[in-house]
């Protein structure tokens, strides 16, 4: 009897100690993403992906709830990038060309985060880790691991002080690193200032990348299964310049992964069958007279499992 | 089943198979040798296209090779005796006159073309429908597979500003399943 009672007594202990975990794991990722929206920062960060490295100066500002952030190149080509309005524009020195995108995928050039944390459990399981020292500030190590195949792994490296994600890095099925996001120096600055471009808006020969916003209902398929805690994030009609006809593009995302359907009329050259490009894995089917691209830095179970659920509205 | 195969060989490559895809691949390697050559192929183009470097051959491999070379064994064939072969004057002569009268009609060629009022050659054929009907040359010049795979790319990341350009190489890998 005692041993039964010690028994119960014991796995309430670790269930509690469980919850208060995933509790202090959930705060410390809220209060990042507030950090993030709110804080004015800058530093010099390093991005990492498919082999390549490009170091860059960051600036971010908030001022009466208006987020600003800018990018500035230190290597060539030459560029600086800024997201103002939930637009960005990017502006090649040496060219004067400037491409804008008026419905960026990304809310941030730094990380994606889900809003709501505690709905993202069901798929991921977070870990505190233990601490390390980024640019040389203490930070809380997170793990976020995916509970099923649709995903990757990432983790996250977080300020102690002003809980400003200072590194992050995102690894493959086989754990191997296919993107890291690191800030070598960084500092707080709280003065709502981020130095404005230098480029003049006439000089620039702006490329815009048009696309019209519209309601899921008006695509001309149908998402019939995607994975779990994925859900459509916008659906537009895009018109490129590079693209010779219009083409329709449905977003996903779980918060921290996102995946893009784009469906267009059949070209004559399309091949079906699966393409991969480093962390982006992507697969091309042809239905009826359209092909469907489902692409996304997922593994490529997600993008086969998103595809086989495609179909043609009536 | 081709191009099931080479799907499947493609996610074993990203270590995305699972235990019970592994084992079906394993068995297949089994019945079916081949595939391991295979295999090797697929992770040699991946490891090129990935790393932008060339494979260096282990120093082992070179002396395996030497030693091959060493082992084969040696035939004394007798050697056929190459006559060699003595151009007459007479032969030369005729030589040099048809390369003179070759450089001369070239030349003349060459004055003629820089006379006025010569009509240009036809160098390439312009379809004038093409002209007429911007619509249908839009139809007719298709961006590339790979090209679209490369706008697709740009509307969904940003990779574009983080690193200035896609970074774009042709495919890496592609299993196609037609």
């Amino acid at each position: 009897m005692i041993y039964r009672v010690f028994l119960v007594f014991l796995l309430s202990i670790t269930v509690t100690f469980v919850n208060a975990t995933e509790v202090k794991v959930q705060q410390i990722m809220e209060n990042m993403s507030q950090a993030m929206k709110t804080l004015d920062y800058q530093g010099t960060v390093a991005f990492f992906k498919n082999g390549r490295l490009d170091t860059m100066k960051y600036f971010h500002s908030c001022n009466n709830g208006n987020e600003l952030e800018r990018l500035l190149s230190l290597n060539s080509p030459m560029r600086e990038v800024i997201r103002e309005s939930g637009k960005v524009r990017c502006v090649f020195k040496k060219t004067n060309e400037t491409v804008v995108n008026d419905h960026p995928v990304s809310d941030s050039f730094i990380i994606d985060l889900p809003e709501n944390f505690s709905s993202i459990q069901s798929v991921y399981s977070f870990k505190t880790l233990d601490e390390e020292s980024v640019a040389m500030l203490p930070a809380h190590v997170i793990s976020i691991e995916p509970k099923d195949q649709y995903r990757y792994k990432r983790k996250v490296w977080i300020d102690k002080v002003y809980f400003l994600p200072l590194k992050s890095e995102v690894y493959d099925l086989a754990g191997r690193t296919v993107e890291q996001v690191v800030f070598t120096d960084i500092q707080v600055t709280n003065n709502h200032k981020v130095d404005k471009s230098e480029a003049k808006e006439k000089d620039l020969a702006i490329l815009d990348y048009q696309a019209e916003l519209l309601a899921i209902e008006k695509a001309g398929i149908v998402l019939e299964k995607y994975p779990s805690n994925y859900h459509i994030v916008f659906f537009d009609q895009m018109n490129r310049d590079d693209l010779d006809k219009s083409v329709e593009h449905i977003l996903l995302s779980d918060g921290f992964s996102s995946v893009s359907v784009y469906v267009e009329a059949k070209a004559k050259d399309t091949k079906e069958g699966i393409q991969v490009l480093g962390s982006v894995k992507s697969i091309t089917k042809i239905i009826g007279d359209f092909q469907v691209t489902v692409l996304g830095e997922v593994p490529v179970k997600a993008v086969q499992f998103i595809v086989q659920g495609i179909k043609l509205k009536k | 089943m081709n191009k099931d195969i080479n799907q499947t060989i493609s996610q074993f490559l990203d270590d995305e198979l699972d235990h019970a895809e592994l084992d079906a691949l394993l068995t297949a390697i089994k019945n079916k040798p081949e595939l391991k050559q295979q295999i090797n192929r697929y992770q040699m183009m991946t490891q090129v296209l990935k790393d932008d470097n060339g494979i260096q051959a282990s120093t082992d491999f070179l002396d395996g090779i030497n030693k091959q070379i060493k082992q084969e064994p040696h035939y004394l064939l007798p050697q056929k005796v190459v006559e060699k072969r003595v151009i007459p004057l007479w032969q030369k002569a005729s030589f040099a006159v048809a390369a003179s009268v070759a450089c001369v009609a070239v030349i003349m060629s060459q004055q003629s073309d820089l006379q006025p009022g010569n009509q240009f050659q036809q160098v390439a054929v312009v379809d004038t429908k093409l002209i007429a009907d911007p619509a249908q040359s839009k139809d007719v010049v298709q961006p590339s597979q790979h090209e679209r795979f490369k706008a697709y790319l740009q509307a969904h990341n940003d990779d574009l500003y983080t690193h200035g350009s896609l970074n774009v190489h042709p495919l890496a890998r592609t299993a196609s399943y037609r």
